[in-house]
């Protein structure tokens, strides 16, 4: 989930945590985490306090539900170079199958690497 | 003898080079790879390893090791979608001896590599046994950061033997591995297509150019796009596919809307799309029907079964959409102005009934919405045009709804509050006893609460007078009121109520002297006697303290002369009447005959408000009665005329901007729902009152201030929500004029001939009507900023039906399945006779309200 960056000048949660208005309740919670890494209670604790209070706020199912509903039809678009941006700062996630073939090893370079990793053993 | 032009057209012409694609920008190779690759076993490799990918090992391995496989694969999964520390949570139970903690600790480095902690990860990986997969994977996300990875890979394997200690295990596998985190990861081919593509112009009709956000070239691509890199940039795309459907959604064009909510999926919460073609259809006059439909399916079908949301918002989501049609079917369509008042339709109370209740029903510790149920219900209770057979359902649905809510929110004071009234007035004193104990027990800041032990002696002395058998008691209760008499509450009515009290136990001689000392304290050298209100007070008390109705008529005489001849009441007596009145509303207890009056000498203080002498009104100014004497009224909704807040001429000169601003707020918090939202442009008389409210000495107004500044707050945040979105309003437009459109609907005719004649219009350029349909290929109009000639075959897709872009047809068009090439490649904008026979009136296919709010 791409977020913006902290907003402290207002007071809509959803600003407050650098979230879309349609970000769901999981990207919530998973900015919240990041945010309270950023910004742990002991080192900053005015902002921590800030950024508790959005969390609870956007995690009120009310709050969430009315967000949604609100649709802005008359409201600015987003360039599209702005959405494209957001998106260059977050590369994605390998897939699970990816992630695991990383560990493949090829048959002819098996014999290679095993034999090298056990002589270096032995010796 | 081969003439020129014979060789001229045999000449090979050479083909044109086409620039040289690196592996690193060739997509297509990339995806190539991205859905060939799978996790593959290699010959020594542990059963554990191979189980975390391969379910048939998975069945063969103990149970133990197969709990902790499943935990590897959920961690797994959910770094994939970005939950590292549920990642990480959900390994814990794998304990250090186990073959598993190895994957413990690739997840804990996996989820410091993804964030860039490279150090931390490097730390994690450091301690993994090359022999196992974790240890290879994490090499190959090392190393796909190596600016040299490519000379690498090119390289034989036995140069590979690096110097460093995370190098020498580095075989070819690996590298080529990394090449391919490094190709997703880092070089991006679709970031740098999306780029490409959505920095280039768009074609567009100069026509409707300020109505499109996203035209059908632009759509297409980013259909096209989305089923090409769904598998490499899953995030990218849904970005786009979001950007996209948003576009569409604010565009008057429900052609390419409808395309839109089809190719791509909806948020978590309207997966199938549904909701955002409610909200589309809302936008237009005849788009109800197929709203109500839509809205219909969401909510019987998509919303309960979605299980990517969690209940509480379902249920959250259910009963906002309820709330909203409530509010809606309340408003009408009022839209503010005068015409809209009388034209309007009655509301069906049935249905706001019935909305209501499944509102609470989804979500019963909603309290904005049981407030606004009770306020709706006490509305019409309160409403002096209904009669006695017309007010009796919703007074009958007033306890329900009171109990309701008290139930579903335990700690809201308002509901406790009017339960304890009604069941001492209807002597149920085993249901009002617990909440007399919780409100008295309670710490709220709100002083009614506190005053609740005095309330409940008060109201037993009264419902002890009842009967003869029980009046001995009723006194000893009096004295307990007394006792605990609030010290924000005037203690004026105490002689009085005594006094009742001593008239319903036939001590008529002792009540005449408690009478004459009443009339004696209230006459005094520095103000005058105040027939009426003393005559009002006497009554209010003989009435609460259930005296006969025979000595009741006597003490009803004067109010009842001076209601019929309201101009013989002097202006101050009036202020007093209404100050008494005051004390009875804020602690609700109106004596039954207040029904009759209050509102008549409401209208008459009104009245002479308004035709007194500003002398006459500043002579009153110095007594703090004037201002609650204002309060009361604006309570009554005398200022308001239905419509909005009026305060009396001379007034807004003489009072002060707080006492201004609580009547105006309380005007409007006591009117109807469809008043409240003005409360939206008021939000300085709302500063205000909040503001007094700190500095308030006594304590009532103290609390009462700062909560009506709170409720018009949200009353006026949320209207401002409804307002600035389409939302559920009805009024929400996309700010077209039907006037404007009806009366120049040649200037705004948005057929294809139309639309070309205005482009050349535009352009400067001539126009010729038998011009051949659709060929622009000389035209300037579609070359790109760069100049380019942008109406090339692969600029131009032919798969949305640009004609019924243009003309608004609500084509069927199913963009999954493409439709067949037209013979021309080149944009066209169809004027088939056929076409403009359909057309409808309106240019845009549909009629739109316009929002006036």
């Amino acid at each position: 989930m791409s977020h913006t960056p902290l907003d402290q000048s207002t007071t809509d949660p959803m600003q407050i945590l650098g979230l879309p208005r349609e970000a769901s309740e999981q990207d919530v919670r998973r900015r919240y985490l990041e945010l309270v890494r950023e910004f742990p209670p002991e080192r900053d604790p005015a902002r921590f306090q800030q950024i508790h209070a959005a969390y609870k706020a956007a995690g009120d199912p009310l709050v969430v539900a009315r967000r949604l509903l609100n649709y802005d039809c008359d409201g600015p678009s987003r360039p599209w170079n702005e959405v494209i941006q957001e998106q260059k700062l977050h590369p994605p996630r390998l897939a699970v199958d990816v992630l695991l073939s990383l560990g493949n090893r090829a048959e002819t370079a098996q014999p290679d690497a095993i034999q090298s990793d056990s002589t270096q053993t032995n010796t | 003898m081969v003439s020129k032009s014979r060789k001229a057209k045999n000449r090979k012409v050479p083909k044109r080079r086409k620039p040289a694609i690196t592996s690193a920008q060739d997509p297509e190779k990339l995806r190539r790879r991205i859905a060939r690759v799978r996790p593959l076993a290699y010959s020594g490799e542990l059963p554990c390893d191979l189980a975390v990918f391969d379910d048939a090992v998975l069945s063969q391995l103990d149970d133990n090791l197969a709990v902790e496989v499943r935990l590897v694969q959920a961690a797994l999964q959910l770094v994939s979608d970005g939950f590292d520390d549920e990642a990480s949570n959900q390994l814990t139970p794998i304990a250090r001896r186990s073959p598993l903690s190895e994957w413990r600790l690739f997840v804990r480095g996996l989820s410091d590599w993804y964030a860039d902690r490279v150090d931390e990860a490097q730390e994690c990986w450091k301690r993994l046994d090359f022999n196992r997969r974790p240890s290879r994977m994490a090499h190959a996300l090392t190393a796909s950061h190596r600016s040299d990875l490519d000379v690498l890979v090119s390289a034989a394997p036995t140069s590979l033997l690096g110097q460093q200690a995370d190098e020498k295990h580095c075989d070819r596998s690996i590298l080529t591995s990394a090449q391919l985190v490094r190709r997703t990861r880092i070089d991006r081919p679709a970031l740098a297509e999306a780029i490409r593509e959505t920095s280039r112009r768009e074609f567009v009709p100069p026509a409707i150019v300020d109505q499109v956000r996203i035209g059908p070239e632009r759509l297409n691509w980013v259909i096209d796009f989305s089923k090409e890199y769904q598998s490499v940039e899953p995030q990218l795309v849904a970005a786009l596919q979001a950007e996209a459907c948003d576009r569409a959604m604010k565009q008057p064009f429900s052609d390419l809307n409808q395309i839109a909510m089809k190719a791509f999926p909806g948020p978590a919460h309207d997966p199938d799309n549904l909701l955002h073609q409610y909200l589309y259809q809302l936008q237009f006059r005849d788009g109800a029907e197929a709203a109500a439909a839509l809205l219909k399916k969401y909510l019987t079908t998509s919303l309960p079964k979605n299980e990517r949301i969690s209940p509480q918002l379902r249920a959250a989501i259910e009963c906002e959409i309820y709330l909203e049609q409530a509010r809606d079917d309340i408003d009408g369509d009022d839209d503010g102005s005068l015409l809209s008042r009388f034209m309007r339709k009655p509301v069906d109370e049935k249905n706001v009934d019935k909305l209501y209740r499944q509102a609470l029903a989804a979500y019963p510790t909603h309290t904005v919405a049981h407030r606004e149920y009770v306020d709706w219900i006490r509305e019409h209770v309160d409403d002096d045009r209904k009669n006695k057979a017309e007010r009796a359902p919703f007074e009958a649905k007033l306890l329900p709804a009171m109990q309701a809510w008290s139930n579903a929110v335990p700690d809201e004071i308002d509901p406790r509050l009017w339960l304890v009234d009604h069941y001492l007035e209807n002597e149920k004193l085993e249901e009002a006893q617990p909440h007399v104990q919780w409100l008295a027990g309670s710490r709220h800041a709100d002083p009614r609460v506190r005053a609740t032990p005095w309330k409940w002696e008060l109201l037993e002395a009264m419902r002890l007078c009842r009967r003869k058998s029980w009046l001995k008691d009723a006194s000893e209760k009096l004295d307990a009121a007394d006792r605990l008499w609030p010290a924000w509450l005037r203690r004026d009515w105490l002689p009085y109520l005594r006094a009742a009290l001593l008239l319903r136990q036939n001590r008529t001689e002792e009540f005449a002297v408690a009478r004459a000392a009443i009339r004696a304290s209230r006459s005094t050298d520095e103000q005058p006697f105040y027939e009426i209100s003393d005559a009002a007070m006497m009554l209010g008390a003989a009435q609460m303290m259930r005296v006969p109705a025979a000595d009741l008529k006597p003490l009803r005489q004067p109010v009842d002369d001076a209601v019929k001849k309201g101009g013989h009441v002097s202006l101050p007596d009036l202020v007093q009447l209404a100050y008494f009145f005051w004390d009875l509303y804020r602690t609700s207890m109106f004596y039954p005959a207040y029904r009759m009056h209050g509102g008549k000498f409401a209208m008459e203080l009104c009245n002479r408000i308004k035709a007194a002498k500003s002398g006459e009104l500043k002579g009153l100014l110095g007594t703090s009665a004037l201002d609650e004497a204002f309060y009361w009224l604006a309570s009554r909704r005398v200022f308001s005329d239905s419509y909005e807040f009026k305060f009396p001429n001379p007034l807004p000169k003489l009072v002060s901007p707080l006492t201004r601003a609580v009547a105006l707020i309380e005007t409007y918090l006591a009117g109807s729902a469809r008043q409240r939202w003005r409360l939206r442009d008021h939000t300085r008389e709302i500063k205000i009152v909040r503001e007094a409210a700190a500095a308030q000495q006594d304590p009532y107004y103290r609390y009462w201030f700062g909560a009506l500044a709170d409720r018009a707050d949200a009353i006026a945040s949320a209207e401002q929500r409804r307002f600035s979105s389409a939302g559920f309003n009805p009024f929400g437009s996309f700010g077209f004029n039907d006037e404007v459109d009806d009366e120049d609907e040649d200037a705004q005719c948005m057929c294809p001939d139309c639309q070309r004649r205005r482009a050349y219009e535009q352009a400067g350029l001539p126009y010729n009507e038998d011009e051949d349909e659709g060929d622009y290929e000389d035209d300037d109009y579609f070359s790109d900023g760069d100049g380019a000639d942008v109406n090339e075959n692969d600029q131009f897709t032919t798969r949305v039906d640009v004609g019924g872009f243009l003309n608004n047809n609500n084509s069927q068009y199913d963009p999954i399945v493409e439709t067949p090439k037209p013979p021309s490649p080149k944009l066209e904008i169809p004027s088939d006779p056929e076409i403009k026979r359909k057309r409808p009136k309106d240019p845009m296919g549909k009629k739109r309200k316009k929002r006036k709010r």
